[in-house]
C-alpha cells in the first residue's frame, strides 16, 4: 500500500506535525510505503529548526530527516509555500517540489492523510 | 485508485476568505489537480464558501484577491461545487452571486460523499 502524507500545519501553531511524524514512523516496517510528506502551507515551516527547542519536545525538522534517512522518504516542501515563507530553499533532506509532482505522487498512491 | 481512467479527488476547503493573507494555495492546488486531470469535487464547509462571493474588492485593505480562480475549474475538468445547506441558504437570501454553481448538502450528506472520491485532501 503506498501513501502520501500531506503537512499543512507549522511545528509551533499545532501538534498535527507531530502526530504526522508519529503515523509515518509507525507505517515504515509495515507492509505499507510512504512515497512521500508534502508539507504546504505553514507546513512549509516544518524543515526549519528554529533556535531553541523546549525541553521534552522534539525538534521536528531533524525527527523528519532521521526518518527519511532511514526509510527513504522523500521530505517535499510546497515550492510556493518556501518562497513565501522561508529566506533559503529548504535544504538538509528536504526540497522544493511543484504541484505538479504532488499531483503525480498522489495519483500513484492509495491513500493520501492529510494533517 | 479506483477504475475510472480519471480519478476524482475531494478538496476540502476549510478556510473563509481573508483568514490567510494567501488566498491562492488552495486555488491553486485545485488548478494543478485539474491541470493533471483530476476531475474534482469541492467541498466548502461553513463560512468557507464566502470564498466563491463575486462581488467584492479586497485590494483597498491589501487582503488578497486570488479567490476568482475557483470560476476556472469548470473550464479545466469535471467540477462540482457542494456547500453545507445553511450556507448556501444564506448565500441566496443576501442575494450574493457565487463564482460556480453550488449544490448544498447537510453536513452529514457532505461526509457520505466524500466517500465516492479516489483521494480527499483537506487544504
Amino acid at each position: 500500500m503506498k501513501i502520501l502524507i500531506i503537512v499543512n500545519e507549522s511545528p509551533w501553531g499545532s501538534s498535527l506535525g507531530m502526530t504526522a511524524l508519529r503515523l509515518a514512523r509507525s507505517l515504515v516496517g509495515a507492509q505499507t510505503h510512504v512515497r512521500a510528506v508534502f508539507f504546504r502551507e505553514d507546513g512549509a515551516y516544518q524543515c526549519q529548526s528554529g533556535r531553541a527547542v523546549d525541553g521534552g519536545t522534539l525538534c521536528l525538522a531533524d525527527a523528519w530527516r532521521r526518518l527519511a534517512d532511514q526509510a527513504e522518504i522523500p521530505l517535499l516542501v510546497c515550492s510556493a509555500a518556501a518562497q513565501r515563507r522561508l529566506e533559503k530553499p529548504p535544504h538538509d533532506g528536504f526540497r522544493e517540489a511543484g504541484l505538479a509532482e504532488v499531483m503525480e505522487l498522489m495519483a500513484g498512491c492509495d491513500h493520501v492523510v492529510t494533517f | 485508485m479506483a477504475s475510472n481512467p480519471r480519478p476524482l479527488l475531494g478538496l476540502i476547503v476549510n478556510a473563509p476568505p481573508y483568514r490567510s493573507r494567501v488566498a491562492r494555495d488552495g486555488v491553486d492546488f485545485a488548478l494543478a489537480a485539474a491541470a493533471m486531470e483530476f476531475d474534482l469535487r469541492i467541498y466548502f464547509p461553513g463560512a468557507a464558501i464566502l470564498q466563491l462571493v463575486v462581488a467584492r474588492d479586497p485590494s483597498a485593505a491589501k487582503l488578497p484577491g486570488g479567490y476568482r480562480a475557483w470560476a476556472a475549474l469548470p473550464d479545466l475538468t469535471d467540477t462540482r461545487v457542494f456547500a453545507q445547506r445553511r450556507w448556501e441558504k444564506f448565500c441566496r437570501a443576501g442575494g450574493l452571486q457565487l463564482a460556480l454553481p453550488v449544490e448544498a448538502l447537510d453536513a452529514g450528506r457532505m461526509k457520505q460523499s466524500w466517500r465516492h472520491c479516489d483521494h480527499v485532501v483537506v487544504l
